[in-house]
C-alpha cells in the first residue's frame, strides 16, 4: 500500500505545534513552540494570549515543519487538525489555518479529538493493540475508558468534580510552587514523606473519580497552618497528596483490569509525564502482568504528531471534515 | 490588480473582491468564513490579498487575519494590512479629525492630522468616551469610502505574511492588573 502522509495541526492550549507523520506511526517532522514562560508570569494559561500567540506563530511554525521535513504541503495526503475539547480561541486558530491548508491545496480534512490523540501517541513509538484500558489523565480530563478497537470506546468512570491536573495545579499554587505545578509537586513530593493524614475520596465502588475534596482539604489545611503561624511542610504535604491522588487511579485500573479481564493499559494525557505514576502503575502492570503503554515526555504533552497518529484510521476510514468544521471546548473520549 | 478583501474586524465577515476598484463580489456572513471564502474563490483570480487588522472583536479579527496570512503564506499572495480606524480616517472629507469604534463596551480612538494618525490608538470606555466626546467631535459613524482606501493602500508596502498580526488596543483583564501592580 501507498505510504500516508498527514500533516497535523495542535493548538488546543498554549503550544503551537504542527508535524508531518508517516502511516500514523513515523514522525518525519515535529516542531513544537511553546508559550509556557509567558503563561507563567501569570501563574496559569491565559486564553487570549494564548490565541493570540498561535496567530503570530502559526505560519513560521509550518515553515519550520516543512523544512525538517523537506517536504510541501502538496506532498501529504491529508490536512488533520486538534478540533476538540481545549480553549475555544485557541482551538479556533488551529482549526482555520487547517481548513484554509485543506482549501489552498485541495486535500482532504480531518477532525481530531485531542483526548484521542493524546491515547494514539503511543502508537508513535509502540504499537497498541485492542482491547486496552485507557486512562486519561490531564488539565480538564480524569477518565477511565475500554478501547475495544479503532476509536471504539466504553466510558467505564470519569471524575465528578475536579480532574486530577487541575487538582495538582491548585495543590501547587497553594505550596506556593509556580505555573505549571505538577512537574514541581512531583519533584518536591520524591523529596517528602506521606506524613499528612488525609482523608481519602469516599469509595463508592465505582470507577468514577473526585479530586475536588482532596483539593480543598489541602487548601484549607494550609491556610489553618498559616494562621496558626506553623511551618508547612512542603515536601511531606506534596507527597501525601501525590500518594492519595495517583492511588485513587491505581485502584480503578486494579479494578478494571480484574473485572474486565483486559490486560492491556494505556496512559495518556499531560499528567502521564508525572513519574510516580509511570512507576505506580509499572509495579500495578508487573503485578498484573498487563502491558503497559506510555509515551515518552515529548509525546505525552501537547504536540501534533498525536494529531497525525490519530487521525490515520479515520483517513483509512475516510472520514472527513467539511470547510464548516467548528471547534468544540467540550468533550469526552466517547463523543 | 484584483485585491481579495478580508474584513472580519466586526461580528459580520466581509469578503469582496476589488477590481479596478470596484466591487465585483461580496460574502457577508457572521460564521463561516472558509466555506464562504470557497465559494467566492470557485471562479475568480486575484493578484493580492488586503486585510483588515483591527480593531474590534478579538476573535473575528484573528479569524480573518490567520486566514490571510495562511493564504498569502502558502499561494505566495502579496498581502497588505490595514486597520479599520485608519479606513475611518481616509473615507472623511475632512483631513484633521478623531475617530471613534464602538465595540458596544467602549470605543477605539484614532487621532489623526493631514490624514495621518498622530499619536497610538487608545481605549475608552463609554463613561470616559462620553466625557472625551464633550470637547472632541470624534466621528463615529463614518461610511467606508473603498475607493478612497485603496488609493491608499498603493502607496503602502506588502508585508512578510508571517508579521501580518492583529492589532490589540484594548488592555485585557490580566493586562490591567499587571498595570495596577
Amino acid at each position: 500500500m501507498k505510504d500516508v502522509y498527514i500533516l497535523a495541526v495542535e493548538t488546543t492550549c498554549d503550544e503551537t505545534s504542527i508535524a508531518i507523520v508517516k502511516n500514523g506511526h513515523d514522525v518525519v517532522a515535529l516542531t513544537i513552540l511553546t508559550q509556557m514562560d509567558e503563561h507563567a508570569l501569570y501563574g496559569g494559561v491565559v486564553p487570549e494570549i494564548a490565541s493570540r500567540r498561535h496567530t503570530e506563530n502559526i505560519t513560521m511554525v509550518l515553515e519550520e515543519t516543512l523544512k525538517k521535513a523537506n517536504m510541501s504541503v502538496n506532498d501529504v495526503d491529508a490536512i488533520a487538525v486538534s478540533y476538540k475539547p481545549g480553549l475555544l480561541g485557541s482551538l479556533l486558530v488551529g482549526v482555520e489555518f487547517a481548513k484554509t491548508l485543506s482549501f489552498v491545496y485541495k486535500k482532504p480534512l480531518i477532525g481530531v479529538n485531542h483526548l484521542i490523540g493524546h491515547i494514539y501517541a503511543n502508537n508513535l513509538e509502540d504499537n497498541l493493540e485492542f482491547p486496552v484500558i485507557a486512562l486519561v489523565v490531564s488539565g480538564g480530563h480524569t477518565e477511565l475508558s475500554i478501547m475495544h478497537n479503532d476509536y471504539e470506546f466504553e466510558m467505564l468512570g470519569c471524575t465528578m468534580d475536579d480532574a486530577i491536573g487541575e487538582a495538582y495545579d491548585k495543590v501547587a499554587r497553594v505550596l506556593g510552587y509556580p505555573y505549571p505545578g505538577g512537574p514541581h509537586i512531583d519533584k518536591a513530593a520524591a523529596l517528602g514523606k506521606d506524613t499528612y493524614k488525609l482523608t481519602k475520596p469516599v469509595d463508592d465502588d465505582t470507577y468514577n473519580f473526585s479530586y475536588s475534596g482532596l483539593k480543598s482539604q489541602i487548601i484549607n489545611l494550609v491556610n489553618t497552618e498559616k494562621m496558626k503561624n506553623n511551618e508547612i511542610r512542603k515536601e511531606d504535604l506534596a507527597c501525601s497528596f501525590q500518594n492519595i491522588a495517583v492511588d485513587e487511579l491505581e485502584r480503578k485500573v486494579e479494578k478494571a483490569f480484574n473485572e474486565t479481564g483486559i490486560k492491556r493499559l494505556v496512559i495518556a494525557g499531560g499528567v502521564s509525564a508525572n513519574s510516580y505514576l509511570k512507576e505506580q502503575m509499572k509495579t500495578l502492570c508487573d503485578k498484573h502482568d498487563a502491558k503497559l503503554y506510555i509515551p515518552r515526555l515529548l509525546y505525552c504533552t501537547d504536540n501534533a504528531a498525536m494529531i497525525g497518529a490519530a487521525a490515520y484510521p479515520l483517513f483509512l476510514k475516510k472520514e472527513f471534515k467539511d470547510l464548516s468544521l467548528n471547534p468544540s471546548s467540550h468533550s469526552d473520549l466517547e463523543q | 490588480m484584483k485585491t481579495l478583501f478580508i474584513d472580519t474586524h466586526y461580528l459580520d465577515v466581509y469578503l469582496r473582491f476589488y477590481k479596478e476598484e470596484k466591487v465585483v463580489g461580496e460574502k457577508q456572513n457572521s460564521t463561516l468564513i472558509m466555506p464562504m471564502l470557497a465559494k467566492l474563490l470557485e471562479n475568480e483570480e486575484y493578484d493580492e490579498i488586503l486585510v483588515v487588522n483591527g480593531p474590534g472583536s478579538f476573535t473575528g479579527v484573528r479569524l480573518g487575519v490567520t486566514i490571510a496570512k495562511t493564504l498569502a503564506y502558502t499561494l505566495k499572495k502579496p498581502i497588505k494590512v490595514i486597520d479599520y480606524l485608519n479606513m475611518m480616517n481616509l473615507s472623511l472629507p475632512s483631513s484633521d479629525h478623531t475617530v471613534g469604534l464602538s465595540d458596544g463596551n467602549g470605543f477605539f480612538v484614532g487621532e489623526f492630522i493631514n490624514h495621518k494618525k498622530i499619536k497610538e490608538y487608545y481605549y475608552l470606555n463609554n463613561s470616559e468616551f462620553k466625557e472625551f466626546n464633550q470637547d472632541n467631535n470624534v466621528d463615529t459613524d463614518v461610511s467606508i469610502d473603498m475607493e478612497k482606501v485603496l488609493e491608499y493602500v498603493k502607496t503602502i508596502d506588502y508585508t512578510n505574511p508571517h508579521a501580518v498580526n492583529p492589532i490589540y488596543i484594548k488592555l485585557i483583564g490580566v493586562e490591567y492588573a499587571k498595570k495596577d501592580n
